[in-house]
């Protein structure tokens, strides 16, 4: 999956190791010599630390290791950051100047789900076009559901083509216009006169920038749906997990977007071999804990064979991964942790 | 068991298992006698694949068959209601709501969805708006990145605006949030490096806002005395397990020593919550 592709992502709900699972790839196209950035939104801060970035700073990192050809590129995206730059870069100065001080912005750059998600598709998008990189992993961004992600271009496209109307006249009066009296009286009356201009005044201002945002959404778009693009989706082997692993795949495919592995993660403890005679008291918690990890064993089997009856995409691949023990206290644990994960992926 | 507060909310990092501590909060409550409601905010229920239930969970609340209701909140019908509860009109309330300019307001105000969840869940405590009639109100609630943006929200909305209605809706809000005498949040953890260090995370956020309202739970607990002495990889496992659960331990006593324990399960949910044993949450 690494030879052919360029842009790698992995997908899923949080907790299921997709930050971990890629700096593991990205280590081993490193080791292939290729030429890797890797993309994370909210690393964790022992990750953070290990890999010397300073959290809540938007910045890169060349890591290093004396064993692995190639440096990876770490870059960790603050999005408001990463949001508020887009915005100066593409918006006449005088214009950047007086949005600064607009509530609503700073509510958008700040708050924003679909701005976060798009501040990680921004940064993903210039990384891949500088040219300097030939592979790139993208650790997707917690979303309330992962699904937002990948709608976000389509929202935010939505989002700001409200601005349309509002380019002269401003947006209340088009309100007033369009006779909803429904509407000027809720906006009174719950939002609020002052909160009504800042939004007005909020989209004189942004529509500025509306076709760029429209250029990188499609750009990244057509990225993610070309063949060079390899799709990921992580879950665990929990029944409610798997309920929505399988709707995010819905979700993915009715965007037009296709996984390409399905990775079980953590299916059962790495090394335990139940084949062996293990004498232990009847009806005893230990007992009832060993039978519990043997059958989690078993059915992680059946929960990938169930999987592939069920979801439409053919030729993708069903692996399976242990959980595997690695302390995270170095930069060799990293690595470490990437060679295990590299000996025990297992293609069903 | 610690007394629990009207507003009990139930976060930690993804796959700590929140939506099990908070199904199984909602059970241990409504067996004391009182009545609870278990609010969802994800799109997909967790708590429909962990009860095995045909039924989805609604706006309206509705019986979960394991004494307490059960239901799933989102941001636009909770407007939708807030609003109608005023202009009694809900024809054209609902006209306005499907129109795209609502849409953009939503989208606009960020933090408005967020709000008229908060809103509608601390409705019976301000005594205002279309209110939940229950003794609890457990909310299965996202992840802690998420929550966080969830708390948050009347704060951030209430400054953006500094006058006018949704300034002091804002402000009525989280003065509930804050409210020890009301609202509770429980964070689940695990006996593991990575949670361990997330809930570390979470408690600096927290801690200097909503100090002692803050209530953590360890869970999958692996609970066993005496471990069998035999050579095999299963006594290396277990071995290995113990000693990381002792020495998390450890550390969750000293980050934050008021909270519970629920033990690693090994029958399904379903069959675990339906065998009467008391109150599963048990004090650290």
């Amino acid at each position: 999956m690494i030879h052919n592709k360029k842009l790698l992502t992995f997908v899923g709900t949080g907790g299921v190791g997709k930050t971990s699972l890629s700096l593991v790839v990205a280590i081993q196209a490193a080791k292939m010599g290729r030429r890797v950035a890797a993309i994370t939104v909210d690393p964790s801060r022992r990750l953070s630390s290990l890999l010397g970035l300073q959290a809540s700073e938007n910045q890169s990192k060349s890591v290093r290791w004396s064993s692995v050809e190639k440096p990876v590129d770490v870059f960790y995206i603050e999005p408001s950051e990463v949001f508020q730059g887009f915005v100066q870069e593409n918006m006449k100065a005088e214009f950047f100047e007086k949005i600064q001080n607009n509530g609503i912005y700073r509510q958008v750059s700040q708050n924003l789900r679909e701005t976060h998600n798009f501040a990680a598709l921004y940064k993903t998008e210039k990384i891949i076009s500088s040219g300097q990189y030939d592979f790139v992993v993208l650790d997707t961004p917690p979303c309330h559901q992962v699904v937002d992600f990948f709608e976000s271009p389509a929202r935010l496209q939505r989002f700001f083509s409200a601005t349309v109307v509002s380019d002269k006249k401003g947006w209340l009066s088009w309100v007033q216009e369009k006779g909803m009296q429904v509407a000027e009286k809720f906006l009174k009356t719950m939002v609020g006169d002052d909160f009504v201009s800042e939004m007005d005044h909020f989209f004189r201002l942004v529509g500025d920038v509306k076709s760029q945002i429209d250029q990188t959404s499609q750009g990244f778009i057509s990225q993610m749906q070309s063949s060079d693009t390899s799709l990921q989706l992580v879950f665990p082997p929990a029944r409610d997990k798997i309920q929505d692993a399988l709707f995010l795949n819905k979700e993915i495919s009715d965007n037009k977007f296709k996984v390409d592995s399905f990775v079980l993660n953590r299916a059962f403890p790495v090394g335990l071999d139940f084949s062996e005679e293990v004498a232990l008291p009847e009806d005893g918690r230990e007992k009832n804990l060993y039978d519990y990890y043997r059958v989690q064993k078993q059915r992680s089997e059946e929960i990938l064979k169930d999987f592939r009856s069920k979801q439409v995409n053919s030729d993708a691949q069903f692996v399976r991964l242990p959980e595997l023990h690695q302390p995270m206290e170095t930069l060799e644990d990293v690595l470490s942790f990437s060679e295990k994960v590299n000996a025990h992926w297992e293609v069903l | 068991m610690l007394e629990t507060k009207e507003l009990v909310f139930v976060s930690g990092k993804g796959g700590t298992g929140k939506s099990t501590v908070a199904t199984l909060l909602a059970r241990d409550l409504s067996q004391r006698g009182r009545s609870v409601l278990l609010v969802e905010l994800a799109e997909q229920s967790s708590v429909q694949a962990l009860l095995q239930s045909e039924k989805k969970p609604q706006y309206q609340p509705q019986a979960s068959g394991f004494g307490f209701d059960w239901c799933r909140l989102q941001g636009r019908d909770c407007l939708v209601e807030y609003v109608s509860s005023f202009t009694r009109l809900e024809s054209v309330t609902q006209k306005f709501f499907d129109s795209a300019l609502l849409k953009t307001l939503v989208n606009v105000a960020p933090g408005l969805n967020d709000l008229s969840i908060l809103g509608k869940l601390t409705s019976r405590i301000r005594k205002h708006g279309p209110a939940f009639n229950y003794d609890h109100i457990v909310v299965d609630a996202p992840s802690t990145g998420s929550f966080l943006s969830l708390i948050n929200a009347p704060v951030t909305l209430g400054k953006s605006v500094a006058r006018g209605p949704l300034h002091s809706q804002s402000m009525g809000i989280d003065k509930v949030l804050k409210n020890p005498e009301c609202t509770q949040f429980f964070f689940v953890s695990l006996y593991e490096e990575l949670p361990m260090d997330e809930l570390a995370d979470t408690l600096t956020e927290f801690k200097d806002d909503y100090g002692e309202q803050i209530r953590i739970v360890m869970n999958k607990a692996l609970n066993v005395s005496e471990p069998a002495k035999t050579s095999t990889t299963w006594s290396h496992f277990l071995q290995r397990k113990m000693q990381e659960e002792q020495k998390q331990g450890r550390r969750a006593q000293e980050l934050w020593p008021k909270g519970f324990q629920l033990n690693l399960f090994t029958e399904s949910f379903k069959d675990f919550i339906c065998q009467d044993r008391g109150e599963v949450l048990r004090p650290l």
